[in-house]
């Protein structure tokens, strides 16, 4: 019975001590924002006896509601803000290692609306960092930039210096587009483009037409599915209309496709100097070999390019230079390449302090 | 451009004692007793420097009581503690070590 007592004793003693490992330092936020939304250009329409509507569609303010739990050291040159409300933005996230060893994670979910658009985000990443290896997974769901994917690394690190690493594994992502294929582009290989119009129940109507100066031809009056006069002409329905039915076909037949998921090999680097007066921060990571484990074979990537060696990568990097106390340079850059799908940033600047 | 770019790495390389979090310890060989170990900090940056071997570290530090320890916090002095005139450290060091790691830490995240 004793040993009993003991034993409880030291399972409760050692997972209260794990668990203050975990959760020392994090912080639990919640965070409501609203800002002016960006209003679109005054429209007007003009009725037959010449009275003025104004048709501008007036956007509501934007607001995003945050709620979080983050454990996500900053780099020394990143600005720490007073208190979380989901705006933060971390290198930490997108380079290999942190500005601290062990463990990390942030778990945020948004839902908000912006020019007049709801959005629902979700980003949680966890990452353990030791000596000698490095374990990341990361879910990140983006309505306002179209992303979402999956992925989960783990590597073996190999620190050349205090400064300086390089990392070799795997990494798990997924996709949900068949990158690199136009589904409209292969309907209207076969088929004329209004055939696509008559799908989603567009129907048109030949009239004809005569100029002033008797010259004729004829055109065609576009109607919607319940009749609606849409268009009165070819030019205009494909200027106005078509678009949306192109997207909309487009969106339906990569859903129909479904996603994929690839395990790629992974070379990484990082390099992190830090001082008031000068850092840099460099990472970067470079995937050459890819095996398709999920997804339809036929609309992969792979299946696009040709072959399963292209070449993804992401860089980064953050340099800063005071020269002298009133006058210094910065720059930042971020560069990546994951199936034909490609996010540059550049920042550069200079601050001359009065 | 080769010197330039060779004058740039030996400037990253330089004081990366003091990389991150990093305790350091000064201290000669008459005084290892009174020495603490680093070993509860191996996953910070620790460094042991002796006397004898770095004399041009301790002048640069300004080193002036054996046994030391600096704390620092990329390159920035955090904390100094120094020894007494017994050639010992403070009975708490080890306390106050924790206690500016701590607050490194808390300002990080």
């Amino acid at each position: 019975m004793r040993f009993i007592f003991i034993a409880l004793f030291f399972a409760i003693n050692v997972n209260a001590q794990i668990l203050k490992k975990v959760f020392k330092y994090s912080t639990l936020y919640a965070a409501y924002t609203q800002t002016n939304s960006i209003q679109p250009q005054k429209t007007f329409y003009v009725t037959q006896s010449s009275e003025l509507i104004e048709t501008t569609r007036r956007n509501p303010a934007d607001e995003i509601r945050t709620i979080g739990f983050r454990k996500l050291a900053f780099f020394g040159y990143e600005d720490k803000e007073r208190f979380y409300d989901g705006s933060e933005q971390n290198n930490s996230i997108n380079s290999n290692i942190g500005n601290v060893k062990g463990l990390e994670y942030l778990f945020e979910y948004q839902k908000g609306i912006q020019q007049g658009r709801e959005f629902e985000n979700k980003q949680y990443f966890i990452r353990y960092l030791a000596k000698w290896w490095i374990a990341k997974g990361e879910v990140n769901q983006n309505q306002l930039i179209d992303l979402n994917y999956k992925s989960a690394d783990i590597r073996l690190r190999l620190p050349l210096s205090k400064k300086l690493s390089i990392s070799l594994g795997g990494v798990y992502r997924t996709y949900d587009k068949a990158y690199g294929h136009n589904p409209i582009q292969k309907y209207l290989e076969n088929n004329n483009w209004w055939y696509l119009s008559y799908e989603y129940g567009h129907y048109d109507v030949p009239y004809d037409w005569t100029l002033p100066d008797g010259q004729t031809g004829f055109e065609y009056f576009w109607f919607d599915q319940n009749d609606n006069l849409i268009s009165y002409s070819d030019l205009d329905y494909r200027n106005s209309i078509y678009g949306n039915l192109v997207n909309r076909y487009n969106r339906e037949q990569l859903a129909l496709i479904g996603g994929f998921a690839d395990v790629s090999a992974v070379v990484g680097l990082d390099f992190y100097h830090y001082r008031k007066s000068f850092w840099m921060h460099i990472y970067g990571n470079v995937l050459p070999k890819h095996k398709l484990v999920e997804g339809d074979e036929k609309y992969s990537y792979g299946a696009f390019v040709g072959n399963d060696d292209w070449i993804d990568y992401s860089l980064g990097g953050s340099f800063g230079l005071r020269i002298t106390k009133t006058f210094g340079l910065f720059a930042e850059l971020t560069n990546q390449r994951w199936w034909d799908r490609e996010l540059k940033t550049i920042k550069v600047g200079v601050n001359i302090r009065l | 451009m080769r010197y330039l770019f060779l004058l740039f790495c030996l400037g990253l390389q330089a004081q990366d004692y003091k990389d991150g979090i990093s305790i350091v310890q000064f201290s000669a060989e008459f005084t290892k007793s009174s020495e603490i170990s680093l070993k509860p900090y191996k996953s910070y940056n620790t460094h042991l420097f002796y006397m004898s071997k770095n004399s041009k570290i301790f002048d640069k530090n300004k080193i002036v009581y054996i046994p030391t320890i600096c704390i620092y916090n990329d390159g920035e002095l955090v904390k100094k503690i120094e020894a007494g005139i017994n050639l010992k450290l403070p009975e708490d060091t080890n306390d106050i070590i924790k206690e500016e790691i701590d607050n490194i830490l808390n300002n990080q995240f």
